[in-house]
This record gives structure tokens, sequence and C-alpha cells, in this order.
């Protein structure tokens, strides 16, 4: 009887460990990926549509402007909706990304927000994920470096 | 209090002091366990009597299971654990003259302080031949620098090496240690030595 | 039933919850969600090319730039005291102790600023160190600094030293880039060394 007891004690700390951890893993308010896969997935431009691309898609997707105050910035496209970049974790939100079954599309007048917003949304678990590209590509270099050869650093203090 | 992420503010004497209580902790646990007898120290190695190997055993799990689920949690910033560099020649050789000394001296580094404490002689030689043996290996370091520094393998971990999650080689180590706990008990019956006390 | 079994049964039982832990917090983000976004959004994350040309002419070593475009794009030229980092490589852990020194402020910057926020929000949400983006990247860089002249008759004492600012940094710039690879380490080190000889402090 007694050492029942104390077993019954051992798998009642097990069962309340457990209902800890699975509590803790359906937070959805949590990171749960691992880094290198958001890495992999800029990679090569892969997680980029184009205007191309996304026609194709026949409206089967979620594109999403990030404007922030309520407002689109950048171009209006068909089929938009806005959800500004500071509400993007809002349950509201949250809940319409989660029920979108197409793919999400990203897209903003500034690339560094659309570029926020993708990492943290990866980061979140969420799969079909991508950015809408701009007409050019954002990093490519405009400009041409020329050494300049006749450049002597002794005869300048600097 | 190291990497514990809730803790992370405490100014440095805190951190000394709390230092402090683990080792004191350390200590007392170590010598209520029995370990400064050398006797019993050297019975691991005879097989009559194996308290050395369930001690540190169920230690390194206690600390592996609560590492792991504290980190789960988030309350354990992992990132921060000290892993030491493994360096595969200095390892092997270290040990082999670690575990001759072992059985010899029937101490090790910490069970022999722990013994000093209690005021035993052999311990005390032991100790100075341990610091002989420090002063020896700073003296002739640039000899031997090649053979220490060789073979490095980096911070290695062994579950990143076999390519298992850190949780199922936790679990690995758990039914490992629970079938070692078991062979003990019939290795202390095999070769029990009713003779030999643990009393000194 | 003695201890022992109890605890095999208990150290058991942990083991197999363990060994089917969903995900492994060590590796992903160690910031919340909405932390990670509230710093987003913020305009303190963004330096602009004068101010990072502020820096360079100040030689202040309190911050690092960081180049996350890839070695060869690096090679061609880049902002002196940078250190190159490709993206591509982000998840090494031979940069982490670049990236997550106490105390010194990483400024990431790209040609553009996609690559910069993809690298700025990887490395504020795994928590290392005070991040920041440089506006605009090396193409606004080479606009403002490069490329931009005085237009006008009389110049106020503010756009005096703007200019000022800019053209040093343009010399800095093109002198660097202009030099032959194995002289461009060099010249950093040393410039570094000497600024501490007459700085007269410990360190």
């Amino acid at each position: 009887m007694e050492q029942l007891k104390s077993l019954g004690y051992i798998f009642l700390f097990l069962v309340i460990i457990m209902v800890l951890v699975i509590v803790r893993s359906i937070n959805p308010n949590l990171f749960k990926q691992d880094p290198g896969k958001a890495i992999e997935a800029t990679q090569n431009n892969s997680n980029s549509i184009t205007w191309a691309q996304l026609k194709a898609l026949n409206d089967h997707y979620l594109l999403i402007n990030l404007g922030s105050g309520g407002k689109f910035d950048s171009v209006k496209v068909k089929n938009s909706m806005n959800i500004s970049i500071e509400n993007l974790l809002d349950k509201i939100n949250r809940t319409i990304l989660n029920e979108s079954k197409d793919e999400i599309i990203l897209y903003s007048g500034d690339e560094s927000t659309t570029a926020k917003a993708w990492v943290i949304l990866n980061q979140l678990g969420y799969k079909k994920l991508f950015i809408l590209a701009p007409e050019e590509n954002p990093e490519a270099f405009i400009y041409i470096f020329q050494p300049d050869t006749t450049a002597r650093l002794e005869n300048d203090s600097l | 209090m190291g990497p514990l992420s809730i803790l992370s503010q405490f100014p440095e004497w805190i951190n000394l002091l709390i230092a402090l209580f683990i080792g004191v902790g350390f200590g007392f646990a170590l010598e209520q366990a029995g370990f400064s007898s050398s006797r019993r120290l050297a019975g691991m190695f005879y097989g009559y009597d194996t308290t050395v190997l369930k001690v540190f055993f169920t230690a390194a799990i206690v600390a592996l299971v609560g590492s792991q689920l504290l980190s789960f949690f988030g309350l354990l910033n992992l990132k921060l654990v000290f892993v030491n560099s493994y360096y595969m020649n200095a390892t092997i050789i270290g040990g082999v003259i670690m575990g001759a000394g072992f059985i010899m001296g029937g101490y090790c580094p910490g069970t022999g302080i722990s013994a000093l404490s209690i005021g035993k002689i052999d311990a005390m030689i032991f100790l100075l031949g341990g610091l002989v043996g420090a002063f020896l290996f700073a003296e002739t370091y640039s000899s031997i620098q090649m053979i220490f520094l060789g073979n490095y393998k980096g911070e290695m971990r062994i579950d990143e090496w076999m390519g298992v999650s850190p949780g199922v080689f936790t679990f690995i180590l758990i039914v490992a240690a629970v079938l070692l706990f078991w062979l003990a008990e019939l290795s202390e019956k095999r070769f029990s030595r009713p003779d030999i006390t643990s009393e000194i | 039933m003695n201890a022992r079994i109890k605890f095999s049964v208990l150290l058991i039982g942990l083991g197999v919850i363990l060994a089917f832990l969903p995900f492994s917090t060590a590796k992903s983000f160690q910031l919340k969600p909405d932390e990670l976004l509230l710093k987003s959004v913020s305009d303190s994350i963004y330096f602009s090319v004068d101010q990072v040309a502020r820096f360079i002419n100040n030689e202040d070593t309190t911050f690092q730039l960081i180049d996350v475009r890839s070695t060869e794009q690096f090679k061609s030229c880049n902002i002196p005291g940078s250190i190159n980092i490709p993206f591509n490589d982000f998840s090494n852990p031979k940069w982490e102790v670049y990236l997550n020194q106490k105390g010194l402020k990483n400024i990431y910057y790209g040609n553009g600023e996609q690559t910069a926020s993809y690298a700025w929000t990887i490395s504020t949400g795994l928590n290392y160190g005070d991040n920041f983006i440089m506006k605009g990247g090396l193409n606004e860089w080479y606009n403002t600094i490069m490329l931009s002249q005085f237009e006008g008759e009389n110049i106020t004492p503010r756009e005096n030293a703007l200019f000022e600012n800019r053209f040093n940094a343009r010399k800095v710039f093109t002198q660097i880039n202009s030099l032959p690879d194995n002289l461009k380490k060099n010249y950093f080190k040393a410039k570094h060394l000497l600024a501490s000889k007459l700085d007269g402090g410990c360190e």
C-alpha cells in the first residue's frame, strides 16, 4: 500500500510535467523554429514571388500590405488587404493568417518592413509565406566603384 | 547565478556567495556519501563498492534532465552554458594518468579535498602529489604543447555528434544509467569483500 | 519495491517526456514575438549614412559594421572597417562570437535594406547584442557620400559640417578600397593602434 502510494506520487509528478510541456508546446506566442530554415528560405530569392507568378496564382493567395496606421502604402494591388505592421500579431490578424489555406504574400512600400515581417512570421511557423518582389532587385548594387590608383595614403593625414 | 535567464542581473558578490553555498553543499554531499574513504573509492575498480558510479551518474542525469527541462521552459539559456573544448590526445592521456592515480591513491581531486577536510594524512600527500604534477606540467608545457593541443575537435557535444536531439540523448543516457545501476548491484554481490569496511 | 525502482521509474518517465519534446528552445529565437515586433517597428534601429560616416571619421570603436553581402561583393568594395558575414552563412556558429559581443553595437548593411533587415531580425531575435540597420544600404551610401556635391552660393555652417563629414568619409572609402587586398587589413590595424596610443588610456 505504502509503495503504491509513493509510486502514485511519482506518476502524479510526471503527469504534471507532461501537462506543462504540452501547454508550452501549444503556446502560439512563442518562436519554435530553427533560424537556419529562415536563412535557407531566403537564398536565391526563393521566398520571393514576381508579378508574373502572382498572376499565375489566379487569385488563390492572401496578399497583405503592411502599411502602418491602417493605411495602404505604396501600390494598392487588387485583392489585397491591409494589416499594419504594428498590429501584425494581434489575435484577429493571427486568426486570418492561420485560416488562410493559400499562399500568404507580404508587401509594403519599405523593403525593410516586409523583410522583418517575413522573418517574424516564418519563425512563428507559417509555411507558405512569400514576399512580393519589387520591380528592380533591391539588393543589386547600382553603382560601380572605380579604384583610385593614384591615391597615396602617406600624403594625406586622415 | 550563471545562465539562469530570470536571475541574470545579480551583482558579482551575490554570484560568488551562491557559488560558495553550492560548494558547501557539494562537499557536504560528498562527505555524507562516504567519499572521504579511499577504500570506498577504490572499491569502484575492484567491484565491491559501486557507490561512486551511482552517485556521480545520478548527479549527471539530474543535471541533464534539469537543464533540458529548464531550457524548454525558457528559464535557462543553454547557449550560455560552457562546453569544454575537446582535445582528443590530451583527454586520452590525461584520463589514463588520472585513472592510474585514482586506483593507486584511492582519491580523485575532489574527493581528495573532501578527505583532507576530515584530516586524513594520505589525502594531504595525494593532493601534494597533484600539485607537483600540475607544476611539472606547467614547467614542461613548451615541450608537450604539440601533443597537448593535438587532435582538436572543437566544442563537441555527443548529441550533435550522434545526430539526435538532446531529449533523445537524455533518454538513451537514462536507460544506460538504469542498466548500469542494475549491473553494479550484481557486481557488488559477485565481488563483495566483507573484510573491507569503509569505516575509515 | 524499494527506492531504486521508484527512482528508476521517475527517471525513465522524465526521459520519455524529454525524448518527445517537440522543439529545441536552445536554437530558436530567445525573444517573444511581440517583443521582437515592437523592436522592429521602432525608428531607432536605423542609422543614416551620414551618421555611419561620422562613426568612421571618428573611428568610433563601439560600433561594428557588418556587411551581409557575398564575399566577392565585399572584396570589390566595402565600407572601411566593416567585417563580412555573408547572409547565406549567417547560421554558422563561428560568427556568433562576432555578433554577440557585449557593449558592441552591430550595424548591418547590404546593397539595399532587405538582406540587412533579415540579418537584423534574426540577430535581434537570438538576443545578440545591440543591432541596427544602415538606412538605404550601400546604394544610399554611394549616392549620398560619394556622389553628392554642394550646389549653391553660400554655405551655412551646418551644411559645411555635413559636407565635410561626407568628404572625409569619401576619402577614406576611396583610399582604403583602392589598396591592394593585403594592405587593407594592415592599414586599419595600424590606425587603431595609433589612435589608442594618442588616447593615452590603459586599454
